[in-house]
């Protein structure tokens, strides 16, 4: 038994999802870690943290990678650079329960796309004050993937609650 | 079984060890995001005087030989002003920002093409916020217009540096 035990975590480094979670930009496996039990209403404490760590889930596997957050009026925003080629995301698409690590601490969650730009751009604000310690009298989100030449900046936002089933 | 699981940890090891001696020494730069040696490439015949081409470019290659191995990895860029400036988030760690502050020299890499050129620390708010608003466009999809001023930060708060590096020629004044 412990021989199969220890076989399945070698099984599980060798395909690099083994019982650990992201280092730096190298992603990981399964977050390990007290996981919160209580619902979490507001998550603007995480704006003392830079990077997160999201837990997603897999065909077969919990996959875990380092992003940027945000908080506007209390909710977590995760923002996703050239969404559509990120792994995390697409596993977010089809699964939205995730786990995250902020500080030591796990939270379950539920992410959902924000695709209907909200009034005034909080998010890039928040995006701009947080990442750039700047703020501007005019933020927009663009809509769309800028013009060919830019073509790269594919930007998804997901708006993150809490989720206790997670 | 505990052999083999021995030998599997011990093949894991001596694949992850020669995979980074590879990337440090043998790669001719950084590998996806693992940090690289002395970069391969030709080495330009004249320096462009303005280097707005870059922008085509998602990110640069900046090789700094401050240490005592070469040491190079990818960066974001903004080529603002007819110069490359560099822009180097702490949440990134602060590897080669430590590097360009004790030797300024650096080689550049766009495309397969290597510059020699020296960083010089930009600390001016104003070209901070000049600078950011296209880099913000190509990278974030952000625009920013109006009235741009440093933000206050909440009482508590882990500030996020923003560290930017003008490339200049080597030749020039700093």
């Amino acid at each position: 038994m412990r021989g199969r035990a220890l076989s399945g975590l070698f099984l599980l480094t060798a395909l690099g999802c083994g019982p650990w979670g992201p280092m730096g930009v190298v992603p990981g496996g399964p977050l390990l870690g007290s996981e919160v039990t209580e619902p979490v209403r507001d998550w603007s404490f995480s704006d003392a943290y830079p990077l997160i760590a999201v837990e997603t889930r897999g065909r077969f596997f919990r996959h875990s990678v380092t992003v940027l957050c945000l908080s506007y009026d209390g909710d977590l925003y995760l923002m996703a650079r050239h969404a559509p080629r990120k792994r995390w995301v697409q596993e977010m698409m089809r699964d939205p329960r995730i786990r995250m690590r902020i500080g030591d601490t796990i939270y379950p969650g539920r992410a959902v796309r924000v695709t209907e730009p909200l009034p005034d751009h909080p998010v890039a604000r928040a995006f701009l004050r947080k990442y750039v310690a700047l703020e501007a009298e005019h933020v927009r989100a663009l809509p769309e993937t800028p013009g060919s030449e830019q073509e790269r900046a594919e930007v998804w936002t997901f708006r993150v609650t809490w989720d206790g089933e997670a | 079984m505990r052999r083999i699981l021995a030998w599997g940890i011990a093949g894991l090891l001596g694949v992850a060890v020669a995979a980074g001696v590879w990337v440090r020494f043998l790669a001719g730069g950084p590998v996806g995001p693992f940090p690289g040696g002395a970069l391969s490439g030709r080495a330009a015949e004249t320096l462009p005087d303005d280097w707005s081409f870059a922008n085509q470019e998602d990110y640069v290659t900046v090789e700094s030989r401050a240490g005592r191995l070469p040491y190079s990895q990818g960066v974001w860029f903004m080529a603002y002003e007819g110069r490359v400036h560099l822009l180097l988030p702490s949440f990134f760690g602060d590897g080669l920002k430590s590097r360009l502050d004790l030797d300024p020299r650096v080689r550049l890499r766009v495309g397969d093409v290597l510059y020699e050129q020296r960083a010089v620390l930009v600390d001016d708010p104003e070209i901070l916020a000049a600078m950011v608003a296209p880099f913000l466009v190509r990278q974030m999809a952000i625009e920013i217009g109006g009235a741009v001023r440093a933000a206050p930060r909440p009482p508590g708060d882990v500030p996020v540096e923003l560290w930017i590096y003008r490339l200049d020629d080597p030749g020039e004044a700093g």
